[in-house]
């Protein structure tokens, strides 16, 4: 029972960091209808961005207001610069861009910073196990910023009219201009504020994006929350069938099973609406 | 379709173009073309499905993967030839293909784009999953042969197998090309491109969309595994690492460089994807490829670069020597399709020992420059830095060392292009140090055949030491296997009785300890052992630990890659598991590993290793860590002193100069070869004391032994005496 309890902690754990990068998805998402594979490589290059100004001297929660804004504006430049241009181009071509984004950014990453394993030091260090040694502080942080950073998002797309006008934005352009939105200001906002909540995963790789992507598709792609919970979600199954059911080297295929099951039985995903065309 | 007298000159031209460089080109350049086919094949295949048909894939890499495997899974395990399974690669990627269709039907593009992007990662965890390994040689891959020209052709042509494979990948190719175009241009081709631009007003005019658009996958995905099947047998070994996400990357790529919705498109694609980076890679940061030749502008920017100094160290290419020159050049003309000038270079003086001239001896290598691994460059910059240093004090037998490391990426058949790049075209003395299990086991045959010394390589597989059947190929470092046969014994030692829990990375690395636990224990492995695997790509492995706990495991050995084993440690000691516990040498260093853990987490913790640890005060006044420090400091001024790839590659590097030296004047490949497998047992400046580098032409492990050392929250302190590890 106690490992059970483990499992379902470590999961919840992992899950953290799932539901930070899909929530940084669904951003995107909004903001365009578009999902945006680079999104690991901004992260990590958030991360090391965060690395640099901590090994400068600044105070961790400086380096990461710090690290928010430089993310902010460097994923409004690239809306501006990168997505703007191909706005209405099709389907395809913003795929091409992603993945030249993805190629991009990553060898920049590498360039800049060098590919050695640096150790980022974590804000939550040095308290003791908690909740009965189910979770460690740094664990428990994490979980708890993203927590934080759902809250305020979903606060800021409910309550506040700039959160309001972006949604409109997305949702229907046309009619945004015509009730006086700046639509193209809006579409750079998001695309900052996605990169933004991205840099608050604290990872990178591959893995972790195909498990957020099966994180933000369970929760409903459109729906915040529910990427977040969808994230969360994906972390315990992952570990949970690690464990008991698959064992730990089909851990990935279990995420891959999560999206095709969840594309064919309910596209819309556990929270998201069901969306129609009409032609 | 009836040809005009102009089209049926084009045609004819075509046909020239393509058949030409079977006579024209030198082995290594007709692989790279092999390739290169190989790859507009394999663009064709996606763009059906996505230039045409307007459904995005990004998992084609998958496709590729399973062609591959099924030709080789039939050839190496059924004995089938090689002809006969390409019918089966394409069927079963047909098969394959129209499973992954069908979900798309009810989907837009986007979340197709999501279930191929998906299935890409997953495919290289499944081909090595257990339950398929008795097929797939798991992690170990398979090795294939390829065809051997007929005795008929082979009477009227004297063809190779390089140009036999060609040959048959042109044919093969120009089939599926002419079936594609046929498709294309007919009634259907008309359907699909109706079906991308408007679905709604195609399926008015009766299409029938759900069969158009599942046939395009599974033609599509056919098209691709043979490409898949043709490349396994160029390349003659397939394992998961070569088909990696960014294969699909290369592919999209590719497709969108050469044109979406064309079919000649394919062909510059596929040339494309193959020789650009290259190309690029002596030009622009992207893709460091050509390391030495650029070293003066490029070293300084493998080191770590804390606060972004790299912009300021890094001076544009300012330097281009005159080998680097015509090496751009020769890409040029290659691409422009003349030969003339690149039949030159295979005149070099053929009584003289390749790669050494009176003034020079060059040697090649490989290591992950890019990609995910590469923080492992640093040891070939150590080396280049230790080459440097070997050529002001005067060289070697009168001559400088040339040192070329091309980057592999880590990817298995770039580590085989590469090496051939280096063995036939740049006609090095001998290889030296290539990075990686993966990446040197897809070289292993070839450079066995060729007879070229394969020395000292980056890697701790237990199969370098295999004198008999591979005597070009030597290792350096105690080999994982050996280090768990260690544990081991220490283990049975102290607890007889222990349960022994054992996590390792589901891979070659990681299997060898699996090898080395079982070859100790042998009956009792069963009954003692409980084992949890992890995947490079996990994000965390909390899972496996808190798994292996609720065993009751009162002993855990650990065969993880840095990342990994900070976790364990910090997770270990957080769920207050207090087990006996082993982490491989690999994963031991203070800056990367310990600190990042919590220096306090992992007290008491077991390692071995046969390396001074620079940080360990013990070593400030050691005579041979001084002159190592003096060498970082004049050599590698902007090396991370703390990162102890330079105590190995310092080690590494001061055996081959043994090595050289030994030589004397006589640098042919059989004495360099005699000279290393005779190396008399010897010290090393970054070695602990007591452990030899040395050699025997029957016993190939170079270094054999090792002490054990236990972490006391500031250092590693070793205990015990020197153990010899008793090897495969």
């Amino acid at each position: 029972m106690e490992a059970f309890l483990l499992q379902l902690a470590a999961g919840i754990a992992t899950g953290g960091i799932y539901a930070s990068v899909a929530l940084a998805i669904v951003m995107i998402y909004q903001a365009t209808h578009h999902v945006n594979f680079a999104q690991g490589e901004m992260a990590t290059l958030s991360t090391f961005m965060a690395l640099t100004m901590i090994q400068a001297g600044l105070p961790y929660w400086v380096a990461f207001v710090g690290t928010l804004v430089l993310s902010f504006i460097m994923g409004a430049l690239v809306e501006r610069l990168i997505m703007r241009p191909v706005q209405h181009a099709p389907i395809l071509t913003h795929v091409g861009v992603y993945i030249g984004m993805l190629l991009i950014i990553g060898n920049m990453t590498g360039w800049v910073f060098g590919y050695t394993i640096q150790m980022f030091p974590s804000p939550f260090e040095g308290g003791r196990p908690m909740l009965g040694g189910l979770f460690s502080s740094h664990q428990l942080g994490s979980v708890g910023v993203t927590l934080t950073v759902l809250i305020l998002v979903y606060l800021f797309f409910t309550k506040t009219s700039l959160g309001l006008a972006m949604r409109a934005a997305a949702y229907n352009p046309r009619s945004a201009r015509l009730v006086g939105i700046r639509v193209d200001v809006m579409l750079a906002l998001g695309w900052g504020l996605a990169a933004a909540i991205g840099s608050v995963a604290p990872n990178m790789m591959l893995g972790i994006l195909l498990y957020a992507f099966a994180g933000a598709l369970l929760g409903g792609i459109d729906n915040p929350p529910g990427a977040v919970m969808g994230g969360f979600l994906v972390g315990v199954l992952e570990n949970l069938a690690g464990a008991y059911i698959v064992g730990t080297d089909l851990k990935l295929t279990v995420a891959l099973v999560i999206i095709i099951g969840v594309l064919v039985l309910k596209p819309s995903g556990l929270f998201g609406r069901v969306v129609f065309t009409r032609v | 379709m009836s040809l005009s007298p102009a089209r049926f000159l084009l045609v004819l031209l075509g046909l020239a173009a393509a058949l030409a460089p079977l006579w024209v080109l030198e082995s290594f350049h007709l692989f790279q073309l092999t390739m290169a086919v190989i790859m507009a094949l394999a663009v064709l295949g996606l763009n059906i499905v996505t230039g045409y048909n307007g459904q995005i894939s990004l998992g084609h890499g998958a496709f590729f993967a399973i062609g591959a495997y099924v030709t080789s899974i039939l050839m190496a395990q059924a004995d089938w030839s090689f002809y006969a399974t390409l019918p089966f690669a394409a069927a079963i990627c047909g098969m394959v293909g129209y499973a992954v269709g069908l979900p798309a039907l009810r989907l837009g593009g986007l979340y197709l784009a999501l279930v191929t992007f998906s299935l890409a990662v997953a495919v290289p965890q499944l081909l090595k999953h257990k339950a398929l390994e008795a097929w797939t040689g798991g992690v170990q891959g398979l090795f294939l042969m390829k065809p051997d020209p007929p005795r008929w052709l082979t009477s009227l042509l004297p063809f190779n197998a390089d140009q036999y494979m060609y040959l048959n990948v042109l044919i093969v190719s120009g089939i599926c090309f002419l079936l594609a175009w046929n498709l294309i241009r007919g009634r259907i081709g008309r359907a699909l491109m109706a079906t991308r631009d408007h679905p709604t007003a195609a399926e008015a005019m009766g299409m029938d969309i759900a069969a158009l658009k599942t046939g395009a996958f599974a033609v599509s995905a056919m098209i691709t595994g043979v490409a898949g099947a043709l490349s396994a047998v160029a390349v003659e070994f397939v394992a998961p690492d070569s088909f990696t996400f960014l294969l699909s990357i290369t592919f999209f790529v590719g497709m969108v460089v050469g044109g979406v919705a064309s079919i000649l498109g394919s062909i510059f694609g596929g040339l494309f994807v193959l020789f650009q980076p290259r190309r690029a890679g002596c030009d622009l940061w992207l893709d460091p490829d050509c390391f030495s030749v650029c070293a003066s502008g490029r070293l300084r920017r493998f080191g770590a670069a804390p606060s972004g100094k790299a912009f300021i160290a890094w001076k544009p290419k300012t330097t281009i020597s005159g080998e680097e020159f015509t090496m751009t050049i020769s890409r040029r003309l290659l691409l422009a399709g003349s030969a003339g000038a690149l039949a030159a270079p295979q005149i070099a003086a053929a009584q003289e020992a390749p790669g050494v001239t009176a003034t020079e001896i060059h040697i090649g290598s490989t290591n992950a420059l890019s990609g995910p691994v590469s923080s492992y460059s640093v040891i070939s910059r150590c080396l280049e830095a230790m080459f440097k240093r070997l050529n002001d004090e005067g060289g070697v037998g009168g001559r400088r060392v040339k040192f070329t490391v091309y980057d592999d990426a880590y990817q298995p058949p770039r580590t085989l292009e590469q090496t051939r790049r280096l063995v036939e075209r740049d006609r090095v003395a001998f290889l030296f140090n290539q990075l990686g299990t993966p990446t040197n086991s897809a070289v292993h045959r070839y450079v066995n055949q060729r007879s070229v010394p394969h020395l000292f390589l980056a890697t701790g597989a237990d199969k370098w030491a295999n004198p008999r059947e591979f005597p070009w190929t030597i290792g350096w470092q105690p080999s994982y296997r050996v280090e768990a046969q260690i544990y081991t014994k220490y283990v049975l030692e102290q607890r007889p009785n222990a349960k022994i829990a054992l996590l390792y990375q589901n891979d070659d690395f990681g299997r060898d300890y699996l090898h080395g636990v079982q070859d100790v224990l042998k009956d009792r492995f069963r009954s003692m052992v409980v084992t949890a695997t992890n995947e490079a790509t996990d994000p965390t492995i909390d899972s496996q630990i808190v798994q292996l706990q609720a065993t009751g495991a009162d002993v855990l050995i650990c065969g993880v890659v840095p990342r990994f084993a900070a976790q364990a440690i910090r997770r270990v000691h957080d769920i207050g598991w207090r087990p006996m516990m082993f982490m491989t040498n690999v994963s031991v260093s203070v800056g990367v590993v310990m600190q990042p853990a919590g220096v306090e987490k992992g007290v008491g913790l077991i390692t071995s290793d046969y390396r001074k640890d620079q940080s360990d005060p013990a070593w400030a006044q050691d005579a041979g860590m001084n002159e190592w420090r003096a060498f970082m400091r004049r050599y590698v001024p902007d090396g991370d002193l703390g990162d102890n790839n330079y105590t190995y590659g310092y080690g590494v590097g001061a055996t081959m100069i043994q090595v050289l030296r030994q030589c004397g004047n006589d640098f042919s490949r059989e004495n360099v070869m005699n000279q290393a497998r005779n190396i008399k047992p010897m010290d090393v400046a970054t070695l602990l004391p007591g452990i030899k580098v040395q050699t025997q032409p029957d016993n190939y492990n170079v270094i054999r032994q090792m002490q054990l050392q236990r972490w006391n929250g500031q250092s590693w302190e070793r205990f015990g005496n020197v153990i010899e590890g008793a090897g495969g």
